[in-house]
């Protein structure tokens, strides 16, 4: 684990009795892209969530940078670099697209401005649409704000949720491809993704979860999409 | 009474209640429990600054910031002991306990003041003033002018701050915005101080306009319920539009036909929009809150 930015560590989760994630172990380089694998029910929202600290843990430890975070509250963790796009988006629909990424930013206005324009230049659309309210959005420019406005709250590290579910096949290429540019920056990604083999192309690292626990872990060029299948929903 | 005086007073009347029913929807928004307490936030505002003027020999306009600072800091203390302890318990709790807190209220204003009704400072003095002609009641134009100094300022902290996004985004969707690392217990906290601020301004207004006793919390409460409900649940200007319309009926309507007619018109239109627009005449889409 040493030199990962991010090391979970036998994390458990339930939701009362029902256990959700079973002694999970895993890390995230620096820099790196890892794509979450698996079946619905198989533990990956809530793998997110529980970084984030959006759901307590039972047990296990979460160290962000060689910090212990597991008992910090969600907002040190994004102060700390931790950004959090969750499934379905959740935009804030009454606000603009500006004030989206505005609200979202610990930065003072000077640096709040060069930020939101280097979102602006991952995501055209958004600049194009900056004054626009955020339910006026595409689904895929919705998702779009929702990656950037995590981006802005927190840069090291991106935990994503479904960012391609219910988008159109090119918006969700492009979408994934952006992955690989916010990466290249210099920020590490972690996201959950149900399309196995366009995920596998942009992430360095495969985690595959089933019924709570990893049943596979490695490089995401040595791991066929096959593969992925197989282990997400056979556990082979 | 001229027909220039009794709009001014039933713009005066509206737009306190406006103060009430504003409050009455941040709050709304930012937690989704509703304030029965709002009216008797007011009347407490009302009383403080009778008290105030009782001590000190400012003038009101001088006394309005102090009263509404001073009912802010309760709101914060009223947000800890009425709705922090009991927020992730079912809604009906925190219901019963701002009723609890507003009976708490009205009987320790009876306690202090007797149930005699009081007439609070005004906010200017001297008499009515002459505008082209025509003489129009000074304390009411105040009310007004005042009232839209408010609204115009929690308008622009709401759209054009941080502080104020912040708060949107609280009230929008609070995990989520937890999840981008807004303070959610903080903004909470500050939307009570900001509601219940209101509320007190309110109550001064009222307090020498229309006097005020203890009890009329409940009736306050009411009508800004009833201005929500009327002008649409979490929409700014719709509680507003809603608390003038409120106005409308209970002054202007009530001059031309009589109070209880007045009264039960008032409650018809509420049913007449409740059937036509379910969200009221300003109501909000789902997802979007201003």
């Amino acid at each position: 684990m040493t030199g990962a930015l991010l090391s979970v560590e036998g994390l458990v989760v339930a939701y009362g009795p029902m256990p959700a994630l079973r002694g999970v172990t895993f890390s995230v380089g620096p820099g790196e892209v890892s794509a979450l694998f698996g079946p619905n029910g198989a533990g990956k929202s809530t793998l997110l969530k529980a970084i984030i600290g959006l759901v307590p843990i039972r047990a296990g430890r979460i160290r962000f940078d060689g910090q212990a975070i597991e008992g910090m509250a969600v907002e040190r963790r994004v102060a700390l670099g931790l950004g959090y796009a969750p499934e379905g988006r959740r935009v804030f629909a009454g606000m603009t697209v500006r004030e989206n990424l505005e609200v979202a930013s610990p930065a003072a206005r000077p640096e709040r401005a060069r930020r939101i324009a280097e979102i602006y230049r991952l995501f055209p659309a958004l600049g194009e649409n900056a004054t626009a309210n955020a339910w006026q959005l595409s689904g895929g420019q919705q998702q779009m704000l929702a990656v950037g406005r995590a981006l802005i709250a927190g840069s090291r590290l991106l935990l994503l949720d479904e960012p391609s579910l219910g988008l159109a096949p090119k918006t969700s290429r492009d979408l994934l491809a952006s992955i690989r540019s916010i990466a290249a920056a210099g920020t590490s990604v972690l996201f959950a993704e149900q399309k196995v083999p366009a995920a596998l192309q942009v992430a360095d690292h495969a985690v595959v979860l089933r019924a709570g626990e990893i049943v596979h872990a490695g490089r995401a060029d040595a791991a066929s999409a096959q593969t992925i299948m197989e282990r997400s929903f056979l556990g082979a | 009474m001229s027909a220039i005086q009794l709009t001014a007073n039933g713009l005066a009347l509206g737009a306190s209640y406006a103060l009430v029913a504003l409050g009455f929807v941040l709050i709304v928004n930012a937690t989704g429990a509703v304030n029965f307490a709002q009216g008797d936030l007011a009347v407490a505002g009302g009383f403080l600054t009778v008290a105030l003027a009782g001590v000190v020999n400012l003038p009101g306009v001088v006394l309005l910031p102090i009263a509404m600072v001073a009912m802010a800091g309760f709101g914060v203390a009223f947000a800890y002991l009425a709705y922090f302890p009991l927020r992730h318990q079912p809604p009906a709790t925190v219901f019963i306990s701002t009723i609890a807190f507003g009976i708490v209220l009205e009987n320790g204003a009876n306690g202090l003041f007797g149930a005699a009704p009081r007439l609070g400072p005004p906010l200017l003095p001297g008499g009515p003033v002459e505008l082209s002609g025509l003489i129009l009641p000074r304390q009411s134009l105040a009310i007004v002018a005042v009232t839209c100094v408010l609204i115009a300022g929690l308008q622009f902290v709401l759209m054009h701050t941080q502080f104020g996004r912040r708060l949107r985004a609280t009230a929008q969707d609070a995990e989520m915005a937890r999840a981008v690392g807004i303070p959610v217990g903080a903004m909470i906290a500050w939307t009570f101080a900001l509601a219940i601020g209101l509320a007190g301004a309110a109550g001064m207004l009222l307090s020498n306009q229309f006097f005020i006793a203890p009890g009329d919390g409940t009736n306050l409460m009411l009508k800004a319920y009833i201005a929500v409900t009327i002008g649409g649940w979490g929409r700014i200007w719709g509680a507003v539009a809603g608390a003038l319309i409120v106005a409308f009926f209970e002054t202007i309507l009530a001059v031309l036909l009589s109070q209880s007619a007045a009264e039960m018109f008032l409650y018809l239109a509420v049913l007449v929009v409740l059937g036509l627009r379910p969200r009221g005449l300003l109501g909000e889409t789902i997802g979007r809150r201003a």
